[in-house]
């Protein structure tokens, strides 16, 4: 019961200078912008650092693996969603247009293999960023959170 | 590269950014980056078997 109202009481106390005071839309367009970048400004640098790594080696692998960064097609429906797909490994994306990859190989026996990891990069850094806003909010309680309110709830009783 | 190549590497990408998504504390995160990555293998494998024996 303590232990409850001592959570309650951590969700609803923001700390001076904490997150909960800035835009969580700040966080999200981090995110947005490099994967993990988000959770990272969050203090969540761990977490941040695995992102980072995961959605940018996929994303590496996907333009190895001579995948296409998809172009904006209106008549295509289809081929317009992969491409925003695509579009949400931010940093990534971008770079890889700049340097002229990314134009695909339907020969190549890898490209489809390609363009799905490029999708899946993109898709789950638009989930990465999602995760970031809740944290942000504090509708995604933290580990630190969770200590925070059992000490509160220690030194409640 | 292979097509079980392919999985394998999909798999050790993806399942520790679920991890991350979906557990807190690293050791959770561990044991469910292992769980999520033997899943990914495990039920391709198993579907590929299926699909296998089903087509003869």
């Amino acid at each position: 019961m303590a232990e409850a109202r001592a959570r309650a009481s951590a969700r609803q106390e923001p700390r001076a200078g904490s997150r909960e005071e800035s835009n969580p839309l700040l966080y999200c367009a981090l995110g947005l912008a490099v994967p993990g970048l988000g959770h990272i400004a969050l203090g969540r640098r761990g977490t941040g650092a695995v992102f980072l790594v995961s959605i940018g080696l996929l994303f590496v692998c996907g333009i190895r693996m001579e995948g296409e960064l998809f172009p904006f097609e209106a008549a295509a429906p289809l081929t317009l969603l992969a491409g925003m797909a695509e579009m949400g490994a931010g940093a990534f994306y971008v770079a890889a247009r700049m340097l002229g990859l990314g134009a695909g190989n339907p020969e190549a026996p890898t490209y489809e293999y390609g363009y799905a990891f490029l999708i899946v990069a993109g898709l789950l850094n638009m989930l990465v960023v999602l995760d970031a806003w809740d944290i942000a909010t504090g509708a995604k309680e933290s580990a630190d959170d969770t200590a925070a309110a059992g000490e509160a709830a220690s030194a409640a009783r | 590269m292979s097509h079980f190549a392919a999985l394998v590497l999909f798999a050790a990408l993806v399942s520790p950014a679920f991890a991350c998504l979906m557990r807190e504390g690293w050791a959770a995160r561990l044991r469910f980056t292992a769980w999520a990555f033997l899943s990914f293998v495990g039920f391709a494998v198993g579907i590929g078997w299926i699909m296998y024996l089903a087509g003869g």
